[in-house]
């Protein structure tokens, strides 16, 4: 079989290192099909990124280096290039805001079917993923004919890689034209304000279970008791009841403090992926089976509203 | 200016979802806008209204069966001028929708009503795909912006700021016809007035099937096979704090306190 093809990510010159977790899971997919693994580097910085992706099980690494930064139209165009290049079995890039700014349009150009967000992937006679619905409460597992465009979870495989040496295979490709309909003008970052999240040992994090503004002053008093500094899932920041510099998750801040305290927060993949490197955390949820559960260490099925005025005393 | 905004309904489950071999089980279930859409349509409005242009109009499409009316109703108490709505029954027979089958139902739409501009939200609540969005404007040959957290028009450029990971924000510059797919916080979503209630009850609602939008219906397959649904495996390394309100904190000020924190 004709091997797979993945797609590293990288933006600003840096590799994203979650595309570790993508070639594993390139590799592992390649292995079921008795294939090859191959690894594409596009853009800006190819050819400097080409040995951080080289690692064992990696067959084959084709740089396809440009002068422009990041756009959707450069991977279009690059990845249906090496598509019909090199005819590969699927491809796979990580749904981020890259990978799931150029899969779907490389799918539909290239009429292929598309599986996005895989949190594992199978080989029967069909490939088969395994995607997340309903805010992580049920499984749907779904197939396609291959090829297929893939993406998978950031973080759904181990990141751990030992060197390889494949070799590297530049292609001279003529995406030099300048991107007219999509233009990158500048990066920001979200400033830092009073508090650094990212450097708290002990988070109390605040989620939509909440319910108003007004009732903040609980959580702030809890933090206050016991030492801890304020955070919080999107909602409350959407809401502008925090300013975005306390945001934990994927388009916030990752953190990784000793103690999580999750209030009233339901444990989308998006806060999920902030949190991970928390030593324990500690969740409280009124549902039973919300997802927070499934990645704390202690927790609380119960009313916030009920149990923060005795966790205050605790401390008092 | 033309503005179409998809929108579409989505359950939230109250506890534990129920599932048949080929369908969820819908009993437990609350229906309502997907979050990222109430924004989308927020946006769509304001472009609206800030657009010099007086036949400027907001049109919605949702592809849902009738039971997304009362939903599509709201929109058009916010001021979204004119609802579409697609079913067919050959989409009873599915599980979902995937985002390519989505995209080219959309995209059939967007021909009949040839909009400038474009808005969906980020992801569906309840599909979770996160990808119609790019599908359709790929489908229709629009350029596209993901992530959207500010939109600024100007003459035939858009002018938007994506959040990427990591706190970082991408400003770019996108030429029109596009897609923008809208995240939460861009706006702060209006809340429809008794006054647009009653209007929307006069607005019209248009239901279209596949045979009115194509003269080959067998043109929306959907390239994806479900399989079957499962629950996730449950976290068997997590501790229950049991007892009443007072017990359970009392128990995770012990495990806080352990570790050093809180005085203790
Ligand atoms: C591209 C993208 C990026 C995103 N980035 C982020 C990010 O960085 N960070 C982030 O947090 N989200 C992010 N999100 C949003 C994410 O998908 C969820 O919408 C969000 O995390 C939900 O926040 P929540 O848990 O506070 O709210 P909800 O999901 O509404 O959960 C509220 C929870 O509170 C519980 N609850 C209600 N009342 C009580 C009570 N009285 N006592 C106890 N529990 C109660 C409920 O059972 C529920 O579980 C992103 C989404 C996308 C698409
Ligand atoms: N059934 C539908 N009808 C109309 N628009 C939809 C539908 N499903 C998804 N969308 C749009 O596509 C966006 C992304 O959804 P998804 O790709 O399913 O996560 C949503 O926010 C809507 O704007």
């Amino acid at each position: 079989m004709s091997p797979i093809l993945i797609i590293a990510e990288h933006r600003q010159g840096v590799l994203n290192t979650d595309t570790f977790g993508l070639l594993n899971a390139g590799i592992e997919f390649a292995i079921t099909l008795n294939t090859e693994a191959h690894v594409a580097i596009i853009g800006q910085n190819s050819d400097n990124l080409a040995q951080d992706v080289n690692i064992a099980g990696i067959h084959k690494i084709h740089t396809l280096s440009t002068s422009l930064p990041y756009t959707h139209n450069v991977y279009v165009k690059a990845i249906s290039f090496l598509f019909n290049k090199i005819q590969p079995s699927s491809i796979l890039s990580l749904h981020t805001s890259t990978g799931a700014d150029y899969s779907p349009a490389v799918a539909s150009i290239l009429n292929l079917p598309f599986l996005p967000d895989a949190i594992a992937i199978n080989y029967t006679n069909q490939v088969e993923i395994l995607h997340e619905m309903y805010s992580s409460k049920l499984h749907a597992k779904i197939a396609s004919s291959l090829p297929a465009i893939i993406t998978i979870r950031p973080g759904a495989w181990p990141n751990d890689t030992t060197p390889g040496n494949a070799p590297i295979e530049p292609i001279d490709l003529d995406i030099t034209e300048e991107p007219i309909n999509f233009k990158v003008k500048n990066y920001e970052e979200t400033p830092i304000g009073d508090v650094d999240i990212s450097t708290s040992d002990l988070l109390l994090s605040v989620g939509r279970g909440i319910g108003e503004e007004t009732n903040l002053e609980l959580i702030f008093s809890t933090a206050e008791a016991m030492g801890a500094t304020v955070s919080s899932s999107r909602p409350i920041v959407d809401a502008g009841w925090l300013p975005k510099d306390r945001q934990v998750g994927q388009s916030g801040t990752k953190i990784s403090p000793t103690i999580y305290l999750a209030i009233g927060i339901s444990g989308a993949v998006q806060h999920i992926a902030g949190i991970k490197n928390s030593k324990v955390i500690i969740s409280i949820n009124k549902d039973p089976k919300a997802p927070i559960f499934g990645v704390s260490d202690y927790g609380v099925v119960g009313d916030l509203f009920e149990i923060l005025p005795f966790l205050i005393e605790e401390f008092s | 200016m033309r503005i179409l905004v998809a929108i579409t309904e989505v359950a939230t489950p109250d506890d534990t979802i129920e599932f048949s071999d080929k369908s969820i089980i819908e009993s437990n279930f609350t229906y309502g806008l997907n979050e990222w859409d109430e924004y989308a349509i927020e946006e769509a409005i304001q472009i609206s209204e800030s657009d010099s242009d007086s036949d400027s109009d907001v049109i919605s499409v949702t592809i849902a069966p009738p039971r997304a009316e009362k939903t599509i109703r709201m929109a058009l108490a916010k001021g979204v001028t004119k609802a579409i709505r697609v079913w067919d029954p050959k989409l009873e027979l599915l599980p979902f929708l995937d985002p390519q089958l989505k995209a080219k139902i959309i995209a059939k739409v967007v021909s009949i009503v040839s909009p400038d501009i474009i808005l969906t939200g980020v992801q569906s609540s309840n599909d979770c795909w996160g990808s119609t969005g790019v599908a359709l404007a790929a489908e229709v040959g629009f350029n596209w912006a993901t992530l959207v957290t500010d939109l600024e028009l100007s003459g035939d450029v858009a002018h938007v700021r994506r959040e990427l990971e990591n706190g970082i924000d991408e400003l770019a510059e996108v030429t029109l016809p596009a897609v923008f797919t809208i995240q939460t916080g861009i706006n702060e979503p209006r809340y429809a007035s008794l006054r647009g209630i009653k209007q929307a009850q006069q607005k019209e609602l248009e239901v279209l099937s596949f045979s009115d939008l194509s003269s080959d219906p067998d043109e929306f397959q959907s390239k994806i096979n479900f399989i079957e649904f499962s629950l996730p495996i449950s976290n068997s390394a997590i501790q229950f704090f049991e007892g009443n309100p007072n017990e359970q904190a009392a128990q995770i000020a012990t495990i806080i306190k352990d570790l050093g924190f809180g005085g203790g």
